[in-house]
């Protein structure tokens, strides 16, 4: 028998939100099959894309009948009868896809307004008449459960578990109904209350180590005691036994715990990138722009908190690129590029953390354009633009409410909503890095944890305090004998040392003798900071700073000790900020892979590296920017490396005396005497592990002021 | 006005603390520091395995940061933080009597709650955050 809900029904609100997650669920599960069906094609179908798609539309239509929610109901049915009808040979066209998106956003939008959210306006006969034409049926007829798709919930059951504002499926293994493989039992859990658990488990860890340490330190102090003491030496022992096995398992029961916890916590990045494939789809279409979008590294698991600072960065980024970075075809097409634009979001781990870089070959950010829209905002004096490393003048688009839009209706320029995206990784410990070239593309990188949950940390001691840097960051530590001023020599090169007044930012109690410096790397920018002594390395749960202070700008996050005290974790991007700008090379190619190679070569090395596919828009970029060094191949359509070189030393690109090296793959006398003859300062065989080779010419040729 | 439960009169007789707020005293806390260009926030602190933000009721005070202070744990505005006192004297019953200044005197801070004449001014941590000194992380 049904049970008929009052409108204050406390049992269909707790349903209604238990529902609202279940349907994010099986609508990302829809997303996700529409976009495998527009790009997969026969495979998809064989993959059982469609039995996933319709398994989901049955289950929000049965859960829509749980809670009473008859609009959704009727949609997810006939969206039931559509999926049914392409899997039987009617397929899916783009006007097909086109409804099914329609579909699932009616759904989002009724369901999330049933849940508190902002009230929505869907006709729903006239969308499931779409629908059940599209399917080719009368809509009416049922949708058989040959795929042992499990019946509509029993209104009168009890919820599965607490519902609340946020709740997420904890999957314990894949179930998949009717599928044949067996099922595991699931739970719905509140974020908040994984939150708490992890909380819990990282008090648990602290008690651990505190007892650890006070252990410890009662049979130090022990040994340190003489005769009269060896009946306390005696009972500390005792301690020390009577506590090593506990311990031990109490630490592999914390660790397993907080692995499940954190396990719980995950969800791959390819829920955050499938459905980007229809904003670049319908943003484009709507723009009048083409594009297509290239993915890689969805299958990477990330923390929840990450995704969810992600989500929204991402699909800010993808649709600047499509609104204000890739040009209309008939604009591309005159400028030599194919009219079809391409976006590139490309995941991978690296150590201890995740990079996103999301690249499009579309119109680029407009450097000058931004300097003079931050000198007009008065963020930055004229003056003081022009000694501003490139970077740090792109960087100006993430400060809040900055853009570079003279007019509401304008396409043109980037930086709208940018600050939003900063400091939404900002908020999980992650950064922004953005480079770009006007006419050639943009690249934004964000870098963020898998997990927010532990780091590798060297722990030191930096006047009386503890001081920790972030191990992946970090290069390398070295004793330092007392001779050093002002830099500390490496085997490799010369670090500089870290202002005097930015270690007594660190450390207010620094007497101005330490041991060693610890080298951090950000940016490909190497800094030493010296630290009176080193603790050890250890794996810490960092904590964000607490949320009443201000920005601060030196410290990434704390961590208590096993002694009780706070370790401050040092942020190595603000650190190097006490270096002079690096400088520029600009690597000229017409094959992308060696501009990217060069790019990560010798950005590695510490240098900031621009890129041009020819001669012609180098030239362009050169006469525009402040570049210290050029890195050009010899063949290319536009105009080639000796062109280039003659351009530059005729002073159509800036400086003439710029330091110009050229590499070229068909590397022979006759070519290398003709570059050298225009005026190249060195010629080389361009050949993957020569980017050295190149370094070097380059640095003989600039003088040292060119070491990075 | 308001009835308090009690009163803690801090070292020097001039203020005092709602026990209504105060979650623990620390003596001789480990305050790992932390720049904050406005001055006030002086660092952080383990309290009980939650890292709180600390201030010193010295600097907020317009005089020198407090030596070997004591640390009382306040909760206010559902969040924790440290503010260093010199110590305290003894708990007192007392109540909170007559309105706040709608413009209070130059140099008189404005999170301190009117009380009788010859009793210790009550610290309000509410209004203690939005000090503009501390406003900045609210």
């Amino acid at each position: 028998m049904s049970r008929a809900f009052r409108p204050d029904d406390e049992l269909r609100r707790e349903l209604l939100s238990l529902f609202a997650g279940e349907a994010r669920d099986e609508i990302d599960t829809i997303s996700s099959g529409l976009v495998s069906l527009e790009s997969g094609g026969d495979d998809a179908i064989s993959s059982g894309r469609f039995d996933e798609m319709m398994r989901a539309a049955h289950s929000l239509k049965g859960g829509a009948r749980a809670v009473e929610l008859e609009p959704v109901d009727r949609i997810a049915h006939a969206l039931e009868n559509l999926i049914k009808g392409a899997a039987n040979g009617g397929g899916f066209g783009g006007e097909t896809v086109d409804l099914a998106y329609r579909a699932i956003d009616a759904i989002e939008g009724l369901v999330a307004a049933a849940t508190g959210g902002p009230p929505t306006e869907v006709n729903v006969s006239a969308l499931c008449d779409e629908l059940d034409q599209a399917a080719g049926g009368d809509g009416g007829a049922p949708v058989t459960t040959d795929l042992g798709v499990p019946a509509a919930p029993d209104p009168e059951a009890e919820p599965r578990a607490d519902a609340g504002d946020q709740t997420e499926t904890t999957p314990m293994g894949a179930p998949s109904p009717g599928s044949g493989v067996s099922t595991e039992a699931t739970v719905r859990v509140k974020v908040s209350k994984l939150d708490r658990l992890m909380a819990s488990v990282r008090q648990l860890e602290t008690a651990r180590v505190g007892v650890e340490y006070a252990t410890d330190r009662l049979t130090e102090q022990a040994e340190r005691e003489d005769i009269e003491t060896r009946e306390y030496d005696r009972r500390a022992g005792v301690i020390r036994d009577a506590t090593a096995g506990p311990l031990v398992r109490l630490e592999r029961a914390a660790r397993e715990v907080a692995g499940d916890v954190a396990e719980a916590r995950t969800v791959p990045l390819s829920l955050a990138f499938d459905p980007l494939s229809r904003t670049v789809r319908e943003l484009g279409r709507d723009l009048g722009r083409k594009a297509k979008l290239e993915v890689s590294g969805g299958e990477i698991d990330v923390d929840r908190s990450v995704m969810e600072a992600l989500r929204p960065a991402l699909v800010h980024l993808i649709r600047n690129a499509i609104d204000h970075g890739i040009e209309p075809p008939a604009v591309r097409a005159a400028a030599g590029k194919p009219e079809e634009g391409l976006i590139m979001i490309r995941a991978r781990s690296v150590a201890g953390g995740l990079e996103v870089e999301v690249a499009d070959d579309g119109a680029g950010l407009d450097a000058e354009r931004i300097g003079a829209k931050a000198v007009e905002g008065g963020l930055v004096s004229r003056e003081e633009l022009t000694s501003l490393p490139y970077e740090e003048v792109l960087a100006f688009v993430t400060r809040p409410g900055f853009s570079t839009r003279d007019s509401a209706g304008e396409i043109s320029g980037r930086g709208v909503g940018l600050d939003a995206v900063a400091e939404g990784l900002s908020s999980i410990q992650g950064a922004l890095e953005i480079s770009a070239i006007r006419g050639s593309g943009s690249r934004f990188v964000m870098r963020t944890p898998l997990a927010i949950a532990a780091t590798e940390v060297i722990v030191t001691e930096l006047g009386g305090q503890p001081v920790g840097f972030p191990l992946v960051e970090t290069d390398r530590i070295v004793a330092l004998d007392g001779d050093q001023d002002g830099a500390i020599e490496t085997a490799s090169a010369e670090v500089a040392l870290s202002s005097r007044e930015t270690v007594e930012a660190l450390a207010p109690g620094f007497d101005g003798n330490p041991t060693y410096a610890v080298v951090v790397v950000s940016q490909g920018r190497r800094i030493a900071v010296p630290v009176d002594r080193l603790v050890g390395v250890t794996r810490l749960s960092m904590m964000p700073l607490p949320e009443l202070l201000p920005p601060v700008d030196l410290f990434r996050s704390v961590a208590i000790l096993a002694d009780g005290r706070v370790l401050r974790l040092v942020e190595p991007r603000t650190l190097v900020e006490d270096l002079p700008p690096p400088p520029r090379l600009l690597v000229v190619d017409d094959s992308a892979a060696w501009r990217e190679r060069g790019r990560n070569w010798f950005s590695e090395a510490g240098w900031t590296v621009e890129t041009a596919s020819d001669g012609g828009a180098a030239e362009k970029m050169l006469a525009g920017g402040s570049f210290d060094a050029v890195l050009t191949d010899l063949e290319m359509s536009e105009m080639d490396g000796i062109e280039l070189v003659r351009a530059v030393r005729g002073g159509g690109a800036g400086r003439r005396d710029l330091p110009v090296v050229v590499w070229s793959a068909s590397a022979g006398d006759e070519t290398g005497e003709e570059a050298l003859a225009a005026g190249a300062d060195a010629f080389l065989a361009k050949e993957a592990g020569n980017e050295a080779a190149a370094a070097e010419a380059i640095r003989a040729a600039a003088g040292p002021r060119q070491d990075p | 006005m308001d009835e308090s439960p009690g009163l803690i009169e801090l070292t020097g007789g001039e203020t005092a603390l709602d026990q209504a707020n105060l979650i623990r005293l620390v003596e001789c806390p480990e305050v790992a520091p932390i720049p904050d260009p406005d001055g006030a926030w002086v660092g952080v602190a383990n309290l009980r395995g939650e890292v709180i933000p600390v201030t010193d009721l010295g600097i907020l005070s317009g005089s020198d940061p407090i030596e070997r202070p004591v640390m009382a744990a306040i909760r206010a505005g559902g969040k924790t933080f440290g503010l260093l006192i010199q110590g305290i004297e003894r708990t007192v019953e007392a109540t909170v009597e007559g309105d706040l200044p709608d413009e209070p005197e130059p140099g008189d801070p404005t999170w301190l709650l009117p009380t009788p004449p010859g009793r210790p001014r009550v610290i309000d941590p509410e209004l203690l955050l939005e000090d503009p000194r501390l406003g900045s992380g609210t």
